[in-house]
């Protein structure tokens, strides 16, 4: 990996970014004469037009709407790179990289909760399926893959919902948002989050489970064909040595790559399953402001979302590039 | 002393509708220091074979039977694939034909050596005192020997190679890579499969060389598992001509390039190019191997065969040995006159 390499990558991922930002800032604003429109009071009777005129731009002020669109355009940019998101028109104007801060860990506790049980126990499942090539549990996961496929993770999250949570009540169907006031990493706190999180990391596991199993079942069988394996059979090692330091080492590359692109939708990948459990995590404050046309809410997330995702994407390519050594990105 | 003794080895495949028999009863016997070449064309099941000998081949599918399989006068028959890898690596070694796939792409050829000597136990490590070195000594001492094995292929800056991975080396040098492998460990007996079919010609010399001096070197015994006659003249002390799972002819090189018996060696011999001779075509074999699930009746070469006459279409004819050790399987051999090429 040569330096020049990861300089430019990091300057595309700066510029991409920017594009990002250009998009998530002038997309909600087109078609939409005046934003601000709905924050207006209502012109009174005797109110006269002028002086009307003189509280709207008073309000427009208030929500830095006043001036051209590329005015704000500029302000933006500037408080975007000194670190500023802006405030939420939430009442009490709270600003938004608070409200991103409070929700962030709960998304987490899902998304990473997610992925790590995917990862994990689809390796495992991935692998034994491959090792009894053609048998039962082979097939089993072959058929799991086409019910998990055709089957979207916000259908098995509403199915585990009405039957684990309304009808038999063994996981809360709808999880109280305020279920863990002061989180202090107390044993009650974590198993309450724990207790209430099991369905909506279930349902999106399964997918998880069955994708990394069906990746890692077909690459474990095509890297046991290939003739190195047969070389370090023939040198004598044991069986152990040559699934693990030989078999699982090439097989698990593109087990990476799913991975990292796993990791960039950490953030953005939950906001149905949120919704659906009523989770108090990123995907449902995004919603909320969505609905309220809380612009500098909106706009702050999905900036927030995609820098992490690019940041993951960059991070994937250079690690990527550390385990397998026939890739020397940008040349030698 | 015996490096290899196989007695009637059999290689069945089932397949869907039926059986492919891969290797129908063959004898090798491979005396210690010797070199013997197996020739046959692609599909004639001499890869098979010499996985077999090393009882690599998965079963199932595959279906091995054999009388006898001896390794340096010990009985490998029945041994089980744990007990095998004490066996594989140290007493008999194998190289393959593409060093590009047969060498882990994401481990250092270095580290591919290692793993011979560190996968057969401690013992190996025993200094003069007796005392056992610890695991860090040990690699320590296993990456010595790899930059000693490299260095006796003839690579150049054995300690810089030792961290190159396979992509980064030439055709040639990961070819001597799989080559010091198999030497590694001083076995008794390697089995080479094609060890230069991948390479330039130029190139092939070079490593021929090199195996054929590290095998006079170490009085290894060598099985040359090859399509290619010319490279076996120089290499081999004995040659097994393969048809179709069944051995055609078996003779001492010079006696086969002498007078070949067989008329599917006689082919063979026909389509080398050869620098002192006035022939200005090679000589082919007409047609080419049959299938090896629908193998005629008789004689299996006798659908291409210039001499075959009545009994080669309906009965096989023996493996019959003459005087000298020398075997032929061929019903006309006394009477086929060959022209002078």
């Amino acid at each position: 990996m040569k330096a020049s390499y990861v300089i430019k990558r990091i300057l595309l991922t700066v510029f991409i970014f920017f594009v990002v930002v250009t998009l998530c800032f002038f997309i909600p604003r087109i078609g939409v004469t005046d934003p601000a429109s709905r924050y207006y009071p209502v012109q009174s009777a005797g109110m006269s037009d002028d002086v009307y005129e003189a509280i709207k731009e008073q309000v427009r002020i208030q929500y830095g709407l006043n001036g051209s669109t590329w005015e704000q355009y500029i302000t933006y940019l500037g408080k975007l790179f000194s670190g500023d998101l802006g405030n939420s028109y939430q009442s009490g104007t709270p600003k938004v990289i608070d409200l991103i801060a409070d929700r962030l860990p709960w998304t987490l506790v899902l998304s990473v909760s997610n992925l790590l049980i995917s990862l994990v126990i689809g390796i495992i499942i991935g692998t034994m399926a491959a090792w009894k090539r053609g048998r039962w549990q082979d097939r089993a996961l072959l058929n799991a893959s086409t019910f998990t496929t055709a089957l979207p993770a916000f259908f098995i999250a509403l199915i585990l919902s009405f039957y684990l949570g309304f009808e038999w009540e063994i996981f809360p169907a709808y999880t109280d948002q305020n279920m863990v006031p002061n989180f202090d990493w107390s044993w009650k706190a974590i198993s309450t989050v724990a207790y209430n999180a099991a369905l909506p990391v279930f349902a999106m596991a399964i997918g998880g489970i069955v994708s990394y199993g069906q990746s890692t079942r077909n690459s474990v069988i095509a890297v046991s064909g290939d003739e190195f394996i047969l070389t370090a059979k023939s040198k004598g090692l044991s069986n152990n040595r040559v699934i693990y330091g030989h078999t699982l080492r090439n097989a698990l590359l593109p087990i990476v790559t799913q991975f990292g692109m796993n990791v960039s939708g950490l953030i953005g990948g939950s906001v149905v399953i949120e919704q659906i459990f009523n989770w108090n995590g990123m995907g449902t404050l995004f919603l909320t402001a969505n609905s309220n046309n809380d612009y500098p809410l909106m706009m702050g997330i999905m900036i927030f979302m995609s820098a992490f995702a690019l940041v993951a994407n960059l991070l994937t390519d250079f690690v990527y590039c550390l385990l397998d050594p026939r890739v020397t990105l940008g040349g030698r | 002393m015996k490096a290899l003794d196989v007695k009637n080895l059999k290689v069945i495949f089932p397949v869907e509708g039926g059986v492919v028999r891969a290797v129908e009863g063959i004898d090798i016997e491979i005396e210690q220091g010797q070199c013997a070449a197996i020739v046959g064309e692609s599909g004639c099941g001499k890869s098979v074979t010499s996985l077999a000998v090393m009882k690599l081949l998965s079963t199932p599918p595959a279906v091995v039977r054999v009388d006898k399989l001896e390794l340096g006068g010990v009985d490998i028959r029945d041994l089980s694939d744990k007990q095998m890898q004490k066996v594989r690596g140290k007493d008999v070694a194998m190289i393959f034909q593409d060093a590009l796939t047969a060498l882990n792409p994401v481990m250092s050829v270095g580290k591919q050596i290692d793993e011979i000597f560190l996968a057969h136990g401690k013992e190996n490590f025993l200094d003069e005192s007796g005392s056992c070195p610890n695991k860090f000594q040990r690699k320590k001492e296993a990456k010595r020997r790899t930059i000693q094995a490299l260095k006796l292929v003839g690579i150049s800056d054995a300690e810089l190679r030792y961290k190159a991975y396979p992509h980064q080396l030439s055709g040639g040098m990961r070819q001597r890579v799989l080559i010091a492998m198999a030497f590694a460990s001083n076995p008794s007996l390697i089995i080479a499969d094609e060890p230069t079919t991948a390479l330039d010609v130029t190139i092939q010399a070079q490593v021929l060389d090199i195996l054929k001096d590290l095998q006079k070197k170490q009085n290894t015994s060598l099985m040359l598992i090859t399509h290619d006659l010319s490279i076996v003249m120089n290499m081999a002390d004995e040659i097994y001509v393969m048809y179709c799972g069944k051995i055609v002819e078996r003779a001492k090189t010079k006696d086969l390039f002498h007078k070949p018996l067989h008329p599917y060696t006689h082919g063979l011999l026909g389509s080398i190019a050869r620098i002192d001779d006035e022939c200005k075509r090679f000589v082919q074999i007409p047609s080419s191997l049959p299938s090896p699930m629908h193998k005629p009746s008789g004689c299996y070469f006798h659908p291409r065969c210039a001499y075959a006459t009545e009994r080669c279409q309906t009965e096989m004819p023996p493996l019959e040995t003459l005087e000298g050790g020398r075997c032929v399987r061929c019903w006309n051999y006394k009477e086929i006159r060959y022209d002078k090429q």
